[in-house]
């Protein structure tokens, strides 16, 4: 008589799990923590001005911390746990740290519905490197001029009134996208349209940075760009082969249709570049890469390789264009493109997984109109919600530094902390 | 590759940049500095009146140091080879001058079919050692090219950084 499915997190017998995939997703949350903590932290901190990097870096190191707290008091419970009916949000079993057991006397572990193989700390600690990365995303877009508290304020609401319910939309096999039959393997909307919707609504909302269009805006070591941005490249082996949540041939042909899609995306940023501007240049190179990497996030797993090249090679010119003459026409300062790069991509990424999903691969057809229908309601989620957010944490707190903090740089006025001479 | 002078001019705008920033907090485009003579000569302006509005001897010594190298004339820009020869060969074919083998200008014979080439912009000479043709193909990707005239591209000369990082 074989065992039914489980539709809710529960015990198991520690025997039933697989130690191969619990290896590998204990590696890959270590790597995509890694694209945190120090990817997107040198990442971004290389591309502000250098009276900013400070902040920028403690921005993304609290945020890291805050999402980390929440995640277990709430935000996995309601992003992994079946819920309501109309599958819009989790219920409450895990909340507050529950239900992680280990009981060495009768043998088993708990795990949970959607992946039994593996135990269920493990899968909520690589769940939570999401949670964390998303949030640490949109910080990009409003460096050099948000108030720290502001700030923690608003990835604390942010990751649970806009994160946890996208990622129950999408992953939990009760939510109302997964249902629908919306393809996303690894985040590209979850993780990647959301932030970027989400920081061009902060960039709205927080103004322009003083100068900004007058004055160049000199990064502050593109070297330390470069160093985040190979930590983002190999840490996203862990992100999208990770997410097959298993250590078999589907992780592997995700590790290789990343890696794919990343060299494209950086080939054909830097030939846009060369046209553009009569050069290529190291940022053009390091974006295109992550441009690469965010359109396969939604297809690793249900692409073929030559599918990958093809969605790099598209993304690393739509986000050139994302990054250009689309942030012209969006009159947002959103001062490390963002949404240029992340939303653009993922939107890019999600609509080419539609086309091009293989049914051999992981057994799903691709639906353009279903990934439309989960790009927009991402997208409008995302968008208004963030703007709901923003709006309680100005109730809270000011949100902007004053003009004589951000002309003196935020590492000296909220920090009183400067880099090296 | 950039021309000798050209490098000489860059680290004298970065020089100029950083005193500049330490002093009295401006912030400049030491690139722009090394390229755009007009902008060239605004911070010349600026760093010598602070020089003795603050006493500081150093401004002024390398504000001079700009000033001096931004006045003298542009290095020729590198012709690739395969440029030059097409253009002796077409020469040699006209019966022009040039047997004594000094270098020449590629001759530009304009095509009544083709567009009219836009004016150069103004510092376009002090903008060629620094941003040559791009190799990456013979006449480079997007560029215009009217019988070896090279036209402007879209973006090429926008100043990096300013209204975005990319």
């Amino acid at each position: 008589m074989s065992t039914p499915t489980p539709s809710a997190p529960g015990l198991v017998a520690a025997s039933s799990l697989n130690g191969a995939d619990t290896a590998w997703l204990l590696t890959s949350t270590a790597l995509v923590l890694l694209m945190t903590l120090p990817g997107i932290a040198l990442f971004y901190g290389g591309m502000v001005r250098k009276k900013s990097v400070i902040n920028t870096m403690a921005c993304v190191v609290a945020t890291a911390a805050v999402v980390s707290v929440l995640w277990f008091v709430a935000g996995y419970s309601l992003a992994f746990t079946p819920g309501d009916s109309l599958g819009l949000i989790g219920g409450g079993d895990r909340l507050w740290f529950a239900g992680f057991d280990v009981i060495k006397d009768g043998g088993q572990v708990a795990v949970s519905h959607i992946a039994p193989n593996v135990p269920e700390s493990v899968y909520a600690m690589f769940q939570l490197a999401f949670a964390i990365i998303t949030a640490a995303l949109v910080v990009g877009a409003f460096v050099e001029r948000m108030r720290f508290s502001a700030m923690l304020w608003f990835v604390g609401l942010w990751s649970i009134m806009v994160y946890a319910p996208i990622a129950h939309w999408v992953w939990e096999p009760g939510g109302w996208l997964a249902q629908l039959g919306a393809l996303d393997f690894a985040g590209g909307s979850v993780v990647h349209i959301n932030a970027g919707v989400a920081g061009l609504v902060c960039a709205w909302f927080l103004g322009f940075r003083h100068n900004y269009g007058r004055e160049p805006f000199m990064p502050f070591n593109l070297g330390l760009t470069m160093a985040g941005a190979g930590l983002l490249w190999v840490g996203w082996f862990g992100f999208n082969a990770g997410s097959a949540i298993a250590a078999d041939g589907r992780a592997g042909l995700a590790m290789l249709v990343t890696h794919l899609a990343a060299a494209s995306g950086a080939i054909s940023w830097m030939v846009a570049e060369w046209v553009r501007r009569g050069q290529p240049s190291l940022l053009g190179l390091c974006s295109g890469v992550v441009a690469g990497l965010v359109a396969i996030t939604p297809a690793a797993g249900f692409v073929t390789a030559p599918s990958a090249c093809l969605i790099g090679l598209v993304a690393g010119v739509s986000c050139y264009w994302g990054a250009t003459g689309l942030k012209r026409l969006l009159r947002a300062d959103d001062s490390l493109d963002v949404f240029g790069v992340h939303g653009v991509g993922g939107i890019v990424g999600s609509l080419l997984t539609g086309l091009l999903a293989d049914p051999r691969i992981a057994g799903v057809e691709g639906s353009l109109m279903t990934q439309l229908i989960e790009v927009a309601a991402v997208v409008a989620y995302s968008a208004v919600m963030t703007a709901v957010v923003l709006l309680v944490t100005m109730l809270l707190v000011q949100l902007r530094v004053t003009r004589e903090e951000e002309e003196a740089g935020l590492d000296q006025a909220l920090h009183r902390e400067r880099l090296g001479t | 590759m950039l021309a000798m002078n050209t490098t000489e001019r860059l680290a004298i705008a970065a020089h100029l940049h950083v005193l500049l920033r330490r002093r009295t907090g401006r912030v400049t485009d030491p690139e722009w500095m090394a390229t755009n003579r007009e902008y060239a000569s605004a911070i010349v302006r600026f760093a010598k009146a602070k020089s003795i509005e603050l006493s500081a001897d150093d401004l002024d010594l390398w504000a001079g140091k700009l000033e001096s190298a931004m006045a003298q004339p542009d290095p020729r820009p590198a012709v690739p080879l395969v440029q030059s020869t097409v253009a002796a060969i077409r020469q040699s074919r006209s019966g022009g001058a040039g047997s004594n083998g000094e270098e020449r200008e590629l001759p530009i014979q304009e095509d009544p079919s083709l567009p009219p080439a836009p004016a150069p912009a103004a510092d376009m000479d002090a903008l060629s050692p620094v941003l040559p043709n791009s190799q990456f193909a013979e006449t480079g990707f997007g560029e215009s090219v009217v019988n070896g005239r090279r036209v402007d591209k879209k973006g090429k000369d926008e100043p990096r950084y300013v209204g975005g990082l990319r």
